[in-house]
């Protein structure tokens, strides 16, 4: 099998991707419990900032940029690097620098000690992109969260609910791309050892269809139970993705302003005069941005989550379309028919404790020729088990095989007559059927 | 170590609960989730799975394809991610777009097909099996595998399943390059106890003894004297076919053989009885070679019945290319079989002189014997063959056994 297409080229970025957000995010955690509680200060970085410090160790490994074991110090400078942008995220770390106070700096925000930590954590994760290793991430990181949240809990009851959400959303990611990152991974290893182009079946989709369903089924119980708002579950699986889109729109807005005053300065040197820039003064006596309340943009909103769901659905659908083209487009002559059938007594849920005894059989009193004979044939099971009558086996026949006197030959003839034939009997012959019975039963009785 | 976790879990949760951290206990759940999530399919995933295999047919002629539908059948509520099924097919086996996987079995390979598969979704995916290859094709027992998502945990389960494909030679049209030439085993019967009511032959004087009803009035009205009908006698024509597997000279147990000189032979044996068959006589088949299933030698024995060339390439398509026993043994074991005034037609690609004594033989016992050259040195062992008192014929299968359009007989 081929593992060079375009696809599978996504795939190998994916798995790294995924699993420097799961390493992001719970780096994350462990820094809002850290600022909250032991700093008393609102979080700065999320998941997005520390998994990008992970992301940039372990792209530069990827790439053999970085080689941390032949050359420790290109390593050790550019996790110092990836420390100062964390420990001067801060503003105030800034103005400390900026007042000669290094050391002040160093130890005010600890963010960077963290970004440190990612980096480190980057470079493992830029080979160490196996089943194993992306499924033992999530199966200790989980149990691992456990620390930092139990951390928090000596965070100021102001900051509490603070760190919760961010320490909330950011668990929600890691489970959400430790558990994605881990099921692709599973998938390519199985495709690698079974032959199995996992394009063209439909795991890879109902999994991380299903690992969506499950954060979402989690976490809108657990926001209830940890008094936050439902969108917090949104943010836990978007925020990343959110967090990255807003960089770029402020990447892009960057250089627009950028080529906007290149322009300007262009058009001014032709002698065009354009308006001078609007001073603070002029900005603050702009008219006041109206606020809108939640409820005022309810429609607003439905609307925007509706089409983006939509978007989104479309999108998974074409990819879907695309890789199954592909997939189709690259040979394999067998047919495949799918259909969903219930079998009966599929939703029959499975009896719980020890299977009931058997209903004791009720015995039967001989009143007639008939049920002397069926008395008869209980008293044979119960004293000659070999003798009882096989369910294949005619009355005669029965008779014939166990040879228990003129008693049971007399009983199977008057039971045949009356039940196959159909032809009454008299009453005497039902008074000498049920002599015959008390005799057989004496005589099987006394052994 | 899984204990160890959930315990873990349990402990966070219940810690949690007692100081007020739904945090703690948030994650405590999670931990026990997960370590219940991530073995879930090697603990349920094989239950209420419903597998079957179903051949299109178990007889085919080499050349054909052969359907074959999997059908796979998630019955319960709980989706399969992955479910590879390991068909341990003979390793011959030809599938269309699917190549054999290597089997822990001798002599079978693994057909390997996978799935994933949704609540209570059937699946029925339709194979070609390319029979380009003779022989019998066994399949299963099916190995079921259900590996857990997010562990490198499986579990298998083994269901029987077993099937038999046999493939039988291809046949062609037997030709004659001289237009006169006798049938295969065809002789003349000069006398018959028994006569054929059914092919009147004329009529002949009354004689004493004579049925009324053999009297022929007519005739009898118009000669004004009584005549009898004649009717030919009955005569079955009974023709063994002998064929002779051993294709490199040499003792028979050194079990050197030429694959592709067997393959004709097969081909020419089927071509060889289908004509027999069709001229109305009674055809066997006699061979002392390996079979697939452990058999030493074969005899069918001579009918005409129908579904006898059936019979004929069923035990063809069993044949494999070890001699078994020696030709001239198998010859001698002849008059045990067949009813002396039968026919032998002795099919051989190699030089006939180790068994021109049984032939020889034969004949003196009053069997017909016909001794039929394949192969490449098929002239020398006519000329052998005919020195030694046997008549002898070559065959030919042109350009080869798989593309020759007829087997042409010369005297």
């Amino acid at each position: 099998m081929r593992w060079s297409s375009l696809t599978d080229r996504l795939l190998g970025w994916l798995l790294p991707v995924l699993a420097v957000v799961a390493e992001g995010a719970f780096l994350a955690v462990v820094y809002v419990a850290v600022e909250t509680t032991l700093d008393a200060r609102v979080p700065l970085l999320g998941t997005l900032e520390l998994s990008a410090a992970a992301g940039t160790t372990a792209l530069a490994a990827h790439r053999r940029w970085l080689k941390p074991d032949e050359e420790p110090t290109s390593f050790v400078l550019l996790l110092l690097g990836l420390g100062i942008v964390g420990w001067l995220w801060s503003s105030e770390a800034r103005d400390l620098l900026l007042a000669g106070n290094p050391i002040d700096a160093l130890l005010h925000h600890p963010g960077g000690w963290l970004m440190l930590v990612a980096g480190m954590r980057g470079v493992g994760r830029a080979e160490l992109t196996d089943d194993r290793a992306l499924t033992r991430l999530v199966l200790v990181g989980l149990p691992a969260l456990a620390a930092p949240w139990a951390f928090g809990q000596f965070s100021s009851p102001a900051l509490r609910p603070v760190f919760t959400d961010a320490a909330f959303v950011s668990s929600l990611t890691f489970l959400t791309a430790g558990f994605t990152a881990a099921g692709l991974a599973r998938l390519q290893e199985i495709g690698r050892q079974t032959g199995v182009d996992w394009r063209r079946d439909r795991s890879w989709l109902g999994m991380v269809l299903a690992i969506l369903a499950l954060v979402v089924g989690i976490g809108l119980p657990a926001a209830w139970l940890l008094d936050l708002p439902a969108d917090a579950v949104a943010r836990g699986i978007l925020e990343p993705i959110l967090g990255a889109l807003g960089y770029v729109l402020v990447t892009f807005a960057a250089i627009a302003a950028f080529v906007a005053s290149i322009l300007a300065r262009a058009i001014r040197s032709f002698g065009f005069e354009l308006p001078p820039p609007m001073t603070p003064d002029q900005i603050a006596r702009l008219q006041e941005v109206p606020k809108y309340t939640v409820e005022q943009l309810r429609g607003p909103i439905v609307v925007v989550v509706v089409v983006w769901g939509l978007l989104i659905v479309l999108g998974v659908v074409l990819l879907r379309v695309w890789m199954r083209a592909r997939a189709r487009r690259s040979g394999g002559s067998a047919t495949e028919e799918r259909s969903f059938r219930i079998p009966p007594g599929a939703f029959r849920l499975p009896r719980v404790g020890r299977p009931r005894p058997p209903r004791p059989a009720v015995p039967v009193v001989a009143r007639d020729a008939v049920s002397a004979y069926l008395a008869a044939l209980e008293e044979i099971r119960s004293r000659r088990p070999g003798d009882a009558r096989a369910p294949s086996e005619t009355p005669r026949a029965h008779a014939t095989r166990v040879a228990l006197g003129a008693e049971l030959a007399a009983l199977q003839a008057d039971y045949a007559v009356a039940r196959y034939a159909g032809r009454p009997i008299t009453p005497p012959e039902h008074r000498r059927a049920v002599e015959r019975w008390r005799r057989l039963r004496d005589r099987l009785r006394a052994g | 170590m899984a204990a160890g976790w959930t315990l873990f879990g349990l402990g966070l949760i219940v810690i949690g609960g007692a100081i007020g951290a739904p945090g703690l206990a948030l994650v405590g759940g999670l931990t026990l989730l997960s370590r219940w999530l991530i073995t879930l399919w090697s603990r349920f995933g094989l239950e209420s799975i419903a597998f079957d295999r179903r051949l299109g047919t178990d007889r085919a002629v080499w050349g054909d394809q052969v359907p074959m539908e999997i059908e796979v059948w998630n019955r319960k509520l709980l989706p399969v991610p992955l479910l590879t099924a390991d068909d341990h097919v003979t390793d011959t086996l030809r599938v269309a777009g699917h190549t054999l996987g290597p089997s822990e079995r001798p002599g079978r390979g693994t057909l390997r097909n996978a799935w994933s598969l949704l609540w209570f979704e059937r699946v029925v995916r339709r194979l070609t099996i390319d029979a380009r290859r003779r022989g019998v094709f066994l399949l299963g027992p099916v190995r079921l595998t259900v590996s857990d998502l997010f562990d490198r945990g499986t579990r298998s389960d083994e269901r029987e399943l077993p099937a038999e494909l046999l493939v039988r030679p291809r046949s062609v049209p037997v030709r004659s390059l001289e237009r006169a030439m006798a049938p295969l085993g065809n002789h003349r019967v000069p006398a018959s106890l028994f006569t054929d009511p059914a092919r009147f032959a004329g009529v002949r004087p009354y004689q004493r003894g004579d049925p009324m009803r053999r009297i022929h009035w007519r005739a009898t009205a118009r000669t004004h004297a009584p005549v009898s009908r004649r009717y030919e006698p009955v005569r079955e024509r009974q023709v063994l076919l002998a064929v002779d597997l051993q294709t490199v000279p040499g003792a028979y147990w050194l079990m050197l053989f030429d694959d592709e000189q067997v393959e004709a032979l097969c081909v020419a044996a089927s071509s060889l009885a289908r004509r027999i068959l069709r001229d109305g006589a009674a055809c066997g088949l006699l061979l002392g070679t390996q079979l697939a299933g452990g058999r030493r030698w074969a005899y069918v024995p001579p009918t005409a019945a129908p579904g006898q060339l059936g019979r004929i390439d069923d035990v063809l398509a069993r044949v494999q290319p070890i001699v078994s026993l020696p030709f001239e043994t198998l010859l001698d074991a002849v008059p045990r079989l067949l009813l002396p005034g039968g026919s032998v037609v002795v099919l051989s690609a190699r030089d006939p002189a180790p068994y021109l004594d049984p032939m020889r033989r034969l004949r003196g016992s009053g069997y017909a014997v016909d001794h039929v050259a394949l192969g490449s040195e098929r002239e020398m062992a006519r000329r052998t063959a005919r020195d030694g008192g046997v008549r002898a014929r070559t065959a030919r299968l042109e350009p080869g056994w798989r593309d020759a359009s007829a087997l042409v007989l010369a005297d």
